[in-house]
């Protein structure tokens, strides 16, 4: 007995059955597969140390994001909202914060607009706003941010995307930067909707190339206005319209030629190839272990990219044949953010994307890096399908040797809080920790109020602002000033942070490799430009040891193909490591 | 019932009518000319008159052709066409009870008047005189060669056996419709309403004349689980098993309700507990294997998943999605080669579904047959892009194109 009665009632019943299954297939928004969430594998009873506290308010990070009215989203442009980035921009071996923001439609009087914000660290767990000394006072709908120093001179400059034209801030070191947009050739025009960006060097020539994603082709004089159409509604409410039913748009790739100024090479490196999709996060790493750097990004309502690296200045999409564009039963899901890490210690960087609500997360486990599993289910990661989700990073928070996973959540659609009363517009952040296992376990509700409290929350940036050894959480909340989330971790376990610096590779080291054993326990990262939602971590590696007091061995790939190995490293120190000037 | 008539735009049904009318008039003036004049008004007259018919019938004007042929009926009342003309210009006016008087009137006259015959079984449909209406139906639909005409006599023949309660005859009429107008939107949407109209109407008298039954009790919990209610629907089918312990498929049932609702710690054991019990009660329960496989592989017991997707697919050889759940899990549990062969079952059972084309992309490239797998990524884009078309051609089509917003705000 296959077709059962229920299944032949809901085939052959009553057209206004019909019917109504018709409109909901027309629930327009984002990709959402209706899945109902997993159960919730037994409590491992493991102790988890962790609490974090936000402490943005006290340190001054107190200026609101401010992304079109809050309650109300006519376009989708006003509901995404942007990533956010912990950045340090002196040099001083404390992480800054960079917030941006976007605006209004109908504009702000002169002197009242908003601006992204740039907070420099005390050192004593406070910031001070330096904006406008920085001269990076800007209005606009600003997106992603990514950093990297692309004229090696030895500071970090800063990307970032907008609906409308994107900017590249130069570093001049003196703590001021300079839009030099046009000066490096990055005018668009007219200007597009880029969200993602990362800096990358694809060809290895030494010098940081940049990849853009974009979102939607979207002018919003053609755009109806959310709930002018029977199309844009969600659970019956009128809301923002889209993406589904709007264009898709191309990615983007800037060659670095070396004297400041960059040249768009997305058809001859073969990007232009992989078509439209609506590109949100866009992350470089190499996912194949070839020394080369690829590029992914997350797609939402369409399926994911992944650029092959063919080492000759050209890339090939896979995503598809790599099993990572799309779920095991071959649908395209609602991607926004990615977390790049290796969870399961076995030297290839893995992924982790969570999706919209009615939808479960993504593991896509990296096999030798010849093609992705899903393993959402087996690692217990399908327990919540509650959530729009947004940045997400694994990081290594009980510094136990296992990268756990951190993500944000938030609707895009406020309108429905107001007739659904159970359809939160703000939500809980949620966190899993790593049994060691193959397996995660949620622990939101052990990590504090702080994780617990409801935003409408977009990006998030991982890294240590305080230097205490712990990987602390910077969130971009919607209308509201960012969380700052302390991670007072009490697991007295050991760590090690290492920061490199390129010489014959780009100076950021942005792609280089480090890998890190004690024992038998070998764990992998790479310095990335973004990832999250679109977002900046610290450009540092962060490795717990648990309790291992020594790295056994230390060992770097960098970009230019050095490789560079250390032994005996002392555990609970900040490091730095120059290209070529290791002692092994 | 909701109305039986085809639906479409303002005005179609009558424009329908009119397309109808212009095939079946017959010439008048021909038959005026060639019959000898026997009664009070001269023969120039009465063609005349016939002229003037003939002329607003052309233009569409039927009250003054109406008007001329009833002159033309009480000057030459033994001529057939007259009488079939006038009955379909009536006809085309909606005076159906005139229409079918005049049609009587000229098979009375000439019984082999195929056009007043097919017009007075129309009429008489129009004009809710089913019983008499649905014999002459019947017997035109079977020989009018006429596609426009046969649809319209279907489609009355529909009407007036389900409104004589003879859902034999709906159901035979229904059939030869969608036989000989697979695609007409008309005809799906009068056929809809039949077969929801008829499941409406068994439902009623099963609840009416065994309302203890254990089928009374099923039949609730199944419409209670389509409306979401799946606690009250899964104490319906206990009911049902209270009744009969050993009826198939309840246990079933009552697994899928575990896992659609909200999942605490026990749920899957639950579930699992009521497919195993399906499977004891009817060992050839192919769908309660797949479900078993399906928790089986969510868990990665790739050893369970292959045993029950391999059982589910020998019960029933034509279940695409229990080999595509073999190939997965076969695929996962590093046994790739053996993959293939369900896989490419699924997909020569399944052409157009995208995830049996996935599944065999990936397990041939796991197996380093790249070309093969980029043959079935191809197709898996195809059918997969095909698949989007049509939601994105039922949401534009239902909801409107969102690039074209509209001012109306329908009831959601």
């Amino acid at each position: 007995m296959r077709v059962t009665r229920r299944k032949f009632l809901q085939s052959t019943g009553a057209a206004s059955m019909v019917l109504c299954g018709a409109a909901r297939l027309g629930a327009q928004g984002m990709a959402s597969r209706g899945v109902r969430p997993g159960p919730r594998p037994k409590f491992s009873g493991k102790p988890w140390l962790v609490a974090f506290t936000d402490v943005a308010p006290r340190a001054g990070l107190t200026a609101a994001t401010v992304y079109g009215e809050e309650y109300v989203k006519r376009y989708i442009v006003e509901a995404n909202g942007p990533g956010i980035a912990f950045f340090d921009y002196d040099h001083d071996g404390w992480l800054d914060v960079f917030v941006p923001t976007g605006t209004r439609l109908e504009g702000f009087p002169p002197g009242q607009e908003p601006t992204n914000h740039l907070y420099h660290n005390n050192r004593d767990g406070t910031f001070t706003d330096v904006t406008t000394k920085a001269g990076l006072r800007h209005t606009g709908w600003c997106y992603g941010i990514c950093v990297g120093d692309y004229d090696n001179d030895g500071r970090d400059d800063l990307f970032l995307t907008y609906y409308g034209q994107n900017v590249l801030y130069h570093n001049n070191g003196d703590g001021t930067f300079t839009d030099v947009t046009e000066k490096a050739g990055l005018l668009e025009s007219p200007p597009r909707y880029g969200t993602g960006c990362t800096f990358v060097d694809y060809d290895r020539d030494g010098r940081l190339d940049l990849f853009i994603s974009r979102y939607i082709d979207l002018d919003l004089a053609r755009t109806p206005v959310g709930g002018s159409s029977r199309y844009c509604k969600y659970r019956g409410v009128p809301v923002n319209c889209g993406p589904m039913g709007l264009q898709q748009e191309t990615c983007a790739l800037y060659h670095n030629n070396g004297d400041g100024t960059f040249t768009d090479v997305s058809a001859k490196a073969g990007i232009l190839r992989a078509g439209t999709r609506y590109g949100l996060t866009a992350v470089a790493f190499d996912y194949n272990n070839d020394g080369w750097p690829d590029l992914f990004v997350a797609c939402d309502s369409s399926p994911n990219l992944l650029f092959r690296n063919n080492h000759d200045g050209t890339f090939s999409e896979v995503g598809m044949e790599s099993g990572c564009a799309v779920n095991d039963d071959g649908q395209e899901q609602a991607n926004m953010g990615v977390g790049v890490g290796d969870y399961d210690g076995d030297g290839y960087l893995d992924l982790f994307l969570p999706h919209f609500s009615d939808d479960t997360p993504i593991l896509y486990r990296n096999v030798k890096g010849e093609f992705f599993d899903d393993l959402t289910n087996a690692a217990g990661l399908a327990v919540n399908t509650q959530y729009v989700c947004w940045g997400v990073g694994f990081a290594d928070f009980d510094n136990d040797g296992w990268l756990d996973i951190f993500h944000v959540t938030g609707t895009v659609y406020p309108e429905v809080e107001k007739v659904y009363p159970d359809y939160k517009f703000k939500t809980p952040r949620v966190v899993y920790r790593n049994l060691g296992n193959g397996s995660f376990e949620e622990v939101s509700e052990l990590c504090g109020t702080a994780v617990l409290e409801p935003h409408s929350s977009r990006g998030c940036a991982f890294g240590d602002f305080n230097n205490d050894g712990n990987v602390d959480v910077l969130v971009l909340n919607m209308s509201e000033p960012p969380s700052l989330l302390r991670n007072d971790n009490r697991s007295g376990h050991h760590w090690l942070n290492v920061k490199l610096v390129g010489t014959r590779s780009n100076r950021s080291a942005i792609g280089a490799r480090v890998a890190v054993t004690t024992g038998a326990h070998r764990q992998v990262r790479e310095v990335l430009s973004a990832s999250s939602y679109i977002s900046q971590n610290d450009l540092r590696q962060h490795f717990g040891l648990g309790t291992a007091r020594k790295v056994d061995q230390l060992e770097v790939r960098w970009p230019s193909g050095l490789v560079e190995r250390a032994s005996g490293v002392d555990a609970d120190q900040f490091i730095v490591i120059e290209e070529g000037k290791t002692k092994g | 019932m909701a109305s039986l008539r085809p639906q479409g735009k303002k005005g179609a049904g009558s424009l329908w009518r009119l397309g109808l009318i212009w095939i079946f008039l017959i010439a008048v003036a021909v038959q005026l000319v060639s019959k000898p004049g026997r009664a009070q008004a001269p023969a120039g007259d009465r063609a005349r008159i016939a002229g003037e018919a003939q002329e607003a019938l052309r233009k569409g004007d039927y009250a003054n052709a109406i008007k001329s042929l009833e002159t033309l009926v009480k000057l030459e009342p033994g001529i057939a066409e007259i009488h079939a003309n006038l009955a379909t210009a009536c006809y085309a006016v909606g005076r159906f009870d005139d229409a079918a008087h005049e049609a009587l009137e000229a098979l009375k006259l000439k019984p082999s008047l195929t056009n007043a015959h097919f017009f007075l079984g129309l009429s008489l449909a129009e004009s809710n005189r089913c019983q008499q209406a649905l014999p002459y139906l019947e017997e035109d639909y079977g020989r009018t060669p006429d596609s426009q005409l046969k649809r319209a006599l279907g489609t009355d023949a529909v009407r007036c056996a389900m409104s004589l309660n003879q859902s034999d005859r709906a159901i035979d009429f229904i059939r030869a419709l969608n036989h000989d107008f697979p695609d007409d939107p008309d005809l799906l949407y009068l056929s809809s309403h039949v077969y929801s109209d008829l499941s409406t109407r068994a439902a009623q008298r099963l609840l009416m004349t065994a309302p203890e039954s254990y089928q009374a009790h099923q039949f609730n919990a199944e419409v209670l689980e389509l409306e979401g209610k799946l606690s009250e629907a899964a104490d319906e089918y206990r009911k049902v098993l209270s009744l009969r312990p050993n009826l198939v498929g309840i246990h079933y049932q009552l697994g899928n309700l575990f896992l659609a609702g909200e999942r605490g710690p026990h749920t899957l054991d639950e579930a699992r507990a009521e497919f195993q019990e399906e499977l004891k009660i009817d060992p050839r329960n192919a769908a309660a294997e797949y479900e078993l496989g399906e928790m089986a592989r969510q868990a990665r017991e790739w050893t369970d998943a292959i045993e029950h997707f391999g059982r589910a697919a020998s019960l029933d050889p034509q279940f695409a999605d229990a080999l595509i759940g073999l190939g997965k899990s076969l695929a996962s549990a590093g046994r790739a080669q053996e993959a293939i062969r369900p896989l490419e079952q699924a997909v020569t059972l399944a052409p157009a579904n995208p995830n049996a084309h996935y599944q065999l992309s990936f397990a041939f490239r796991r197996l380093g047959r790249d070309q093969e797998a980029a043959k079935e990524l191809a197709a898996y884009r195809e059918t997969h892009d095909k698949f989007a078309k049509t939601m994105q051609n039922i949401r534009t089509g239902i909801l409107g194109n969102i690039a074209q917003p509209q001012t109306d705000t329908p009831p959601d």
